[in-house]
Parts: structure tokens; sequence; C-alpha cells
């Protein structure tokens, strides 16, 4: 995976949303949802992004496809600047770039049968002869599990699950090579987002596709996401291969969002760490001086509200990147903590 | 140990445009004073119409409680009239809901909020209604509380909304707290300080909890025992250590297959295959059968009751001395 071209390369991606105040609608200050990101994603991968409500996720991955403009910074897609394309280009590019969204209730037109949905896709992103498209919706409606009847059927006659499986379908209608999954999973019952992960699992191998996976749940993304990155008020906390991540974690911001998922073992449960952060995310539009969790942070200390900490790479076998000043007594606190058990 | 509540073969349904809905099909379960219990099961389960139903406060005329008893501290709940369900609602028995946003009055200021509950229930003046109003966020642990009576709900962050409606359902003391997917709608990091918060609480006040959720992983080291429901039944009720231990219905081991563990190295989940039956149907046989990976002829004859399989641990199924946390052969799709 390690020798295989980027796809995605996020360069200091930077979105701040003006807050307006007063008769003159003055610009008062910014919320500053995205705050210099930089990452890559290569072919075939799956990178997970996790993160608080507030933390920028969603404006993250809204930017990455230009359904924001950027405020600064750029995404190379392909080899390709997207953040300077015109609209034409951008069109063009666009049915490779798809997204699932979170809510399968609100995502899809109640007056439009599931056939019709993946149908406007193949039009709208000119694929295939309008000969062909019927027996290319046919076939999507299979690729992801739903039965032929499903065609001619309105989105409320349904699951959640189901809708979820349309909404797949439509994105895969464009044929596209990258998929950015925002919260796909969460207004799902478990038994469903179990059988939705296997089968975005599926898709992945069977169509070589790349994804974007943004959630809340460390857990739920361990499973899908080759690397996962941390993001914590619009800056990336920690960023490493999945499983690293969450065996060593070095960020205290995502020790605590490891220990704060539920285990469904009331033994394990009973026996391990549990932090509870403080408080909750503070304002976008006014974050904190220096490192920006310093305010949550046990391990916080005087350099923490003075200065920001940069990215460093702490990695043994790979790349592990943090941003924290105390990143090594981490590492020594979660050793410890792993040794008693 | 007395006995705090007890409910009896609970019969709730919905007449709707297309149908009788079968949202509750005789469920029963009690809780001795202080105890606490999880009601789990996943949407169309029943298990927020059956909390519904210990408030009195079912949508009518909708749904209609078809038969059995709700004993609550010794008296039938379901006979009383409107004007005692009144003093029972918020005095006895309070209820904490989903959405913190919806549930509070967005124009009133939270300490009127608050006091008027207590003012109404425990015939409080207005100043030691405000006081006890301010006693109640500390309570909840909304940083200085005095300060803070005179905000109104958008003043606060989605967790200390969530916290608010703890203090309101805590301001007149009941006896039992029902928990609606308190934390569905929080961050991971905010359920954690809840889940902490309602533990704390439960020592502190000595109090009783039904939690309800669709997630095994959270209530697995809040509660004394779990109830699971599936299709408006309850299949399996047992004590928390002996249900995620030895689960004995296959909609347990599959609910508890589903879930992400943080073990290293796997990349896929079990999924339960298909999806809950028509809660329009009433069942004949068992309702898993047709997702089960257990299943055998006998199952789709006739539906399997609700029997014990160990000390205070009870299945709703033919084949629960056979079922473990192994997926059964052939079972892995």
């Amino acid at each position: 995976m390690i020798d295989q071209p980027q796809l995605v390369d996020v360069q200091n991606l930077v979105k701040h949303f003006p807050v307006r105040r007063g008769v003159l609608r003055r610009q008062v200050g910014a919320v500053r949802a995205v705050d210099g990101v930089s990452f890559g994603i290569r072919h075939g991968e799956t990178l997970g992004l996790v993160g608080e409500s507030g933390s920028g996720k969603s404006t993250l991955a809204r930017t990455l496809l230009r359904l924001f403009e950027p405020t600064r910074g750029r995404v190379i897609f392909d080899g390709e600047d997207i953040t300077a394309m015109d609209s034409k280009a951008l069109r063009r590019i666009r049915s490779r770039m798809q997204m699932v969204f979170q809510d399968p209730y609100a995502s899809l037109n109640p007056r439009m049968t599931a056939g019709a949905t993946i149908m406007e896709s193949l039009q709208v992103n000119r694929v295939g002869d309008s000969s062909g498209r019927a027996e290319r919706v046919r076939e999507l409606l299979d690729l992801v599990g739903l039965a032929p009847r499903s065609l001619n059927r309105y989105p409320h006659e349904f699951s959640g699950g189901q809708r979820q499986r349309i909404s797949i379908a439509r994105a895969l209608a464009a044929d596209p090579a990258f998929i950015v999954a925002d919260e796909a999973l969460a207004a799902l019952d478990v038994s469903i987002q179990a059988q939705m992960v296997n089968l975005l699992q599926d898709l992945k191998e069977e169509l070589g596709l790349t994804y974007l996976f943004i959630a809340h749940d460390l857990a739920m993304v361990r499973y899908l996401a080759d690397r996962t990155a941390v993001l914590y008020l619009g800056r990336i906390a920690e960023i490493a291969d999945s499983e690293e991540l969450a065996q060593r974690p070095l960020h205290p911001y995502t020790l605590a969002l490891l220990s704060a998922a539920p285990i469904p073992d009331p033994v394990a449960e009973a026996k391990r760490e549990h932090i509870v952060l403080p408080g909750d995310v503070p304002d976008p539009a006014k974050p904190p001086s220096g490192c920006r969790f310093h305010t949550r942070c046990s391990f916080a200390t005087t350099l923490c509200q003075e200065k920001e900490p940069e990215l460093r790479d702490l990695g043994a076998s790979g790349p592990h990147l943090v941003a924290c000043h105390h990143a090594e007594k981490v590492r020594r606190h979660v050793a410890s903590k792993s040794s008693s058990l | 140990m007395t006995m705090l509540l007890e409910v009896r073969d609970l019969v709730v349904r919905f007449d709707t445009d297309d149908g009788t809905v079968h949202a509750v099909n005789g469920i029963s379960y009690s809780l001795q004073k202080g105890e606490s219990l999880a009601i789990v099961g996943e949407s169309g389960s029943g298990k927020s119409v059956s909390a519904l139903a210990l408030m009195g406060l079912l949508p009518r005329p909708q749904a209609r409680v078809e038969g059995g008893t709700i004993h609550f501290n010794g008296r039938d709940l379901l006979t009383q009239s409107e004007q005692e369900w009144r003093r029972t609602r918020g005095r006895e028995i309070a209820m904490v809901y989903q959405d913190p946003m919806t549930s509070l009055n967005p124009a009133l200021s939270v300490g009127k909020q608050l006091s008027q509950v207590v003012r109404h229930h425990l015939k409080l003046s207005k100043s030691a209604a405000r006081e006890r109003a301010a006693e109640l966020l500390s309570l909840v642990g909304i940083p200085n509380p005095r300060g803070r009576l005179d905000d109104y709900p958008h003043q606060f962050s989605g967790g200390q909304r969530q916290r608010v409606l703890i203090a309101l359902a805590l301001s007149c003391d009941p006896a039992l707290l029902i928990a609606d997917e308190p934390t569905t709608a929080l961050d991971v990091t905010i359920q954690a300080q809840m889940i902490e918060l309602v533990k704390g609480l439960r020592e502190q006040l000595g109090m009783s909890v039904v939690w309800i959720t669709h997630d095994l992983g959270v209530v697995a080291g809040l509660v004394d025992k779990v109830a699971v429901m599936y299709s408006g039944n309850m299949v399996e009720e047992a004590p928390v250590h002996g249900l995620y231990d030895q689960p004995k219905h296959p909609y347990t081991v599959g609910l508890l297959n589903s879930l992400p563990t943080l073990e290293p190295g796997v990349r896929r989940l079990t999924p339960i295959p298909g999806s809950p039956p028509d809660p329009r149907e009433l069942a004949t046989a068992c309702p898993f059968a047709p997702r089960c990976a257990w299943v055998v002829e006998r199952c789709r004859e006739s539906p399997p009751p609700l029997a014990p399989v160990a000390p205070q641990h009870s299945a709703a199924c033919f084949r629960s001395s056979d079922v473990d946390r192994q997926p059964a052969l052939g079972a892995t799709r």
C-alpha cells in the first residue's frame, strides 16, 4: 500500500466561515472550522477521520470535494489541483469523487423510486448510453445487495439500512474512484451497521475504491480504515496506522476517545482506565491559545497554553504523526497501563 | 430489598392507517428498589413504547394498552386516573429523553423550568424553588449553577442541556428514573460524562434506573441487569455479567457480534442477516427465526416462551442450551 501513489493530497487546507455582526454586516471574526490540515490518501486506501461534533470533520470533507470554497490551501486529486479548476473541469472530475451522507432519510428524494434515483446519477454523470443504463441500474442494485423488485419502490418503503444501500448505489453509479462517507453508519441500528461495514469492505475490494470514512466512533473506524486521523477543532491531533493508533495512542485526546468508546463486556469495562474529559469542545470561533486541547487535557502544562504543538513523527515502524508537546509522556502512560492488565 | 416496579404481560398496540401495529406483545419484568435495568433493542423493538407506558404517556388515541399490569410501589398504574398520573409523573417516575434540544422550552430560562416543576410538585415558595433549582444544577455538575439560572437553553452546550434535563428529572427526587436513549445524540466523550454522572447519582440518591438503548456496549458498565427486546417481545433477561458472558438467545449473540471491538486485527464484523419483521404481523412463530443461525423446524411452528435457563436468567428460545457466542455453522453470511 505504501508504494501506491497518492490519489488525494490535501495541502494546508483552511476553511473559515466569517462571523458578521451589525447593520453593515461587518466581519467581526471567523469560525475556524478547518485550520491548516494536510494529509494524503493513497490509491485503494481507506483513511478514517474521527472527531467530535464541532471538530470540523464534515467541513473538511465538503471543502475537500470543493462543495465549499476553501479559504486557503490546495487539494490535489489524481494529479490535478481541484482548488484551481473552473466549474466545467470541476464538473468533469466530480463524478470521480462521490459522497454518501449521514441521514438516509434526508438524502434521498422521497418522490423518486430507487431506480430513478440511481438512473439520475447515471444521466447526470453521463455514464453509458440510454440503452445500457437500465441494465446498469439493475447491476448496481444487485451490487449493494438490494433485490430487483426494489427498482420501483420509493424511499419510504425501505428501512434505514436499505436506504443507505440506495445512497451507496447512487454514489457508485458515477463510477467514482474516491468515496467520502460522512457518518454514513451513524443513523443505523447496530446490527445494520455491521452489514454496512462489510458491504463497504466488499465494494472496496471489488471495485478498487479509495475511501475517506468519517465517524465519531473510533472502534468502527478501526474496522474500515487503514489509517486514521483524529481531528480536534479544525486541526489534526494525530494520524497513524489504525491499529497503531488504537493500541499506542500518542495524543491525550485520542486516548480519551478510546477510553470513551464503550466495551460490550462488564468485566473489561470495570477494569480499564476511564478518562472522562471535562467540559465540551470549545467554540471554534475562539479556539484556546497554544494547544487547542489544553483546556480539557490532564497532561497540559504552561507550555501547552503558550505554544501550539507542530505535527511530528514519532513512529517506530511507520509514520505516526502527533501534535502534542507531551506525546512521549502519553506513550509511557499507555505502556504502563497495558502492561498492568 | 423491596419490589419497586413489576410489569406483567404488557401488551400495547397502535392503530394506524396501514393496520394494527403490535408494538409490545406481552412483556414482563421487575425492578427492586435501587436496582437498575437496561432495556436493549433496535428501532421498532418496542423498547421506547414500553417506557412511555410506564409514564402513562402513550400517544392517544392511536395507542392502546391491550392487557397486562404495571405495579409500581404496590399499586397498578394502568388503572390510575389522569389526575393520579400527574402526581406519579415527575414526582415518582421521571424520564430523560433522547433529544435535549426539543425537550426543553427554548423560551423559558433554565431556572424557571426547574422551579416550575418543584413549585408544582413540592409546593415550594418562589425563593425556595430557585434555591432548589441551583442545587439541582450543581448536583448534575453544571459549573457556577447560581449564575446560570437565568440562562436560556440555547446558551448551554449539547452535553450541558442533557445535564439540565437530568436535573429536571431529578427535581422531585423520583424513585425511578427512565432514560430513553439519553446519549445517542451525543459525542462519545460527552456520552462517557453522562454515564459517569448517572452512575454517581444513582449511588448518591439510591434511585432505580431503567436505561433504554440500542447499544449493548453503553450499558455494560452501568446496570445490574439487562432485558433484550426484539419485535415487541422480551427475548432474554439476565444479570449483566451473565448476559455478556453467556448469552442464551441468538439475537443477543447477534447484537454482541455486530459490535465493533477494539481487538486487534479483525477487519470484518458478523452482522445479523436480514431485517426485523413487519410489526403489523402478529408472530405465530419465533419472530427471530428468519434471521437465526440456530433455527430448526419447531421455531417456525410456535413462538418459544420466555423460560429460565440459569438462575435469574431467562431466554425465549427452544435451542437456548445450544446457543453460545460462536456463530453456528453456516452462519457466516
